[in-house]
């Protein structure tokens, strides 16, 4: 398996207090990586560590293959365009002259330019300066200039933040095609995690500067599906009574006493059926998670 | 490295604040020029007043009044925090352009404003002042070597001011930091320089010369006093470029980006 970006144990301290706690996460080539997580929790120090823009206190990261210390790192770094906190735009600027100065800084052809803006839906904004630009033009000029030096993976912080619904699609249906027309990585993070399912192939869990859990989009489904949790006095006659009984084909045993059943199931049927079979029913519990809820559920919930 | 000079030059010359600048101290000196021009004018039709003889030379010591050090803490603090507020200076890092690189591109961008800010002072100084009131006993030497310790000077200021910008990283703070240095060596520069002349110590005048000369902010005041010891202050402002040159770039390393 290809990874654009891995990170070992990356720490970081400020004033004796952990933002950042021995985070190990893992970016696939070609995915959108959410990276999921409270206001504070970490998620943008992380995306600083990554980017350079502030200097870790332990741990380390390798971008592209290259570790954070070895020479090449800044050509690695060559590979990545970003957005962190806010987008690099000069308010004074047009759209074009924007990208203009971006082209000089990376030593660019500017004749990407008007293809760029095209692609960012900004080619008709002519004289208009970037400081009368909807909060959503200026997110996708950010992007635009993020994006000049034809990076394979993009960091965005928070890229949605503050638009309005247009503005929100407008920015996912571009991260979108971005990433299946030009095969970038994308490491996005977000606290709207209904805007984030919509996008995301994996997802990093952070809480409290600490990575709760990095899991895939199908496993995250596959455990956010509707279903039912019981716990009985013995699980090794299960299979048998829901297939025979029940005609269920979806469950998984997890335990001598755990086990989930997929899809709708009636209850009074199932308790009946085990009741049956010489199998106490102990505890049900009903399982209907959407990503919000499956974050509350491993974060905990408090505040 | 070529690369990022284009950018900063390109933001440079396309900022209206370079140009304001540049007019308000082309502006500085033409209004001490023509005060000069019209005392002069009026000591010379009016009877029972002393004749008052001036030269293109002292118009040119004069002309280190301190307007360049003001101008380019204003221009380091525009130019480099407004990097920072844009988020161009985010960018460029996040696009491993080196920070030694970024720092070395700011300066020399710097630099090239408070040259061309002291370039107007001096044009000035030569062109009008040359033509008004000419260059009488003047030495080509002292002129020359004169001019010469001024452009280190302002480069020395641009250096200074540069690097403070790039680690203050905020642009009141740094207009703040900036224009209170300024102000708080040349109120110590003067204060020393009175006690030196009015208690007659060598004591003071000893401890006036020596913090004059460390700082580009104090060397003007020893310009504008006739000052001849052009090597010495050219070669502590060239001191205190690669001082930054070399001092700032391992601090710089170490900062946390805003």
């Amino acid at each position: 398996m290809e990874y654009v970006l891995t990170t070992q144990n990356l720490t970081k301290i400020y004033r004796h207090a952990a933002a950042v706690d021995r985070v190990s996460m893992h970016v696939r080539r070609g995915d959108i990586y959410g990276f999921v997580g409270r206001n504070g929790a970490g998620k943008t120090t992380v995306m600083r560590l990554i980017c350079g823009l502030a200097g870790k206190s332990g741990g380390s990261y390798t971008l592209f293959g290259k570790r954070d210390d070895a020479r090449g790192i800044d050509a690695a770094r060559r590979r990545v365009g970003a957005i962190i906190e806010a987008p690099s735009v000069f308010p004074e600027y047009t759209a074009r002259e924007n990208l203009q100065v971006q082209c000089a800084a990376l030593g660019a052809e500017e004749g990407n330019i008007t293809a760029l803006l095209e692609y960012v839906g900004l080619a008709e904004t002519g004289r208009k300066k970037a400081r009368n630009f909807s909060l959503g033009m200026r997110q996708r000029l950010g992007i635009a200039a993020a994006l000049v030096g034809s990076p394979d993976l993009l960091i965005l912080d928070e890229p949605t933040n503050g638009l309005d619904p247009q503005g929100i699609v407008e920015v996912r249906e571009l991260l979108l095609r971005l990433n299946r027309e030009k095969g970038i990585t994308v490491l996005i993070s977000s606290h709207i995690l209904g805007e984030l399912s919509k996008l995301a192939t994996a997802y990093g869990f952070i809480e409290k500067g600490a990575l709760v859990k990095e899991i895939s989009a199908r496993e995250l489904e596959d455990a956010c599906r509707k279903s039912v949790h019981i716990t009985v006095s013995e699980t090794e006659k299960l299979p048998y009574i829901f297939e025979r009984s029940l005609g269920l084909t979806e469950f998984k045993i997890l335990s001598a006493a755990e086990a989930d059943i997929y899809g709708d199931v009636k209850i009074g049927q199932l308790a009946l059926a085990l009741h049956a079979g010489g199998i106490e029913l102990l505890r049900v519990q009903e399982k209907d998670e959407d990503l919000e809820g499956y974050f509350i559920n491993l974060v905990g919930g408090e505040r | 490295m070529k690369a990022l000079l284009r950018a900063d030059l390109y933001r440079l010359f396309r900022s209206k604040f370079f140009y304001i600048l540049l007019i308000v101290s082309f502006a500085l000196a033409l209004i001490t020029f023509l005060l000069y021009l019209a005392i002069s004018e009026i000591s010379e039709g009016e009877d029972g007043l002393m004749p008052f003889v001036m030269t293109a030379e002292q118009l040119q010591m004069l002309s280190f009044d301190g307007t360049i050090g003001y101008m380019a803490a204003i221009a380091a603090a525009i130019f480099v925090c407004g990097d920072y507020s844009g988020g161009g200076m985010r960018n460029k890092v996040v696009i491993g352009c080196g920070r030694r690189k970024i720092f070395y591109s700011k300066l020399i961008a710097v630099s090239f404003a408070s040259v061309c800010i002291y370039i107007a002072i001096q044009i000035v100084v030569f062109v009008l002042g040359g033509g008004a009131f000419g260059w009488e006993g003047a030495s080509a030497y002292h002129v020359i070597s004169r001019f010469i310790a001024g452009l280190f000077m302002s480069l020395a200021c641009a250096a200074i001011f540069t690097s403070v910008a790039l680690l203050v990283q905020k642009l009141s703070s740094s207009l703040i930091f900036g224009i209170v240095v300024i102000f708080a060596v040349t109120m110590i520069v003067s204060l020393l320089s009175v006690a030196a002349s009015m208690l007659d110590s060598a004591a003071f005048d000893w401890i006036y010369k020596i913090f004059a000369r460390l700082t580009p902010m104090g060397q003007n005041s020893l310009l504008m006093a006739g000052e001849d010891d052009y090597w010495v202050l050219t070669a502590i402002s060239a001191a205190w470029v690669l001082l930054a040159v070399f001092a700032v770039p391992v601090w710089f390393k170490k900062r946390d980006i805003k």
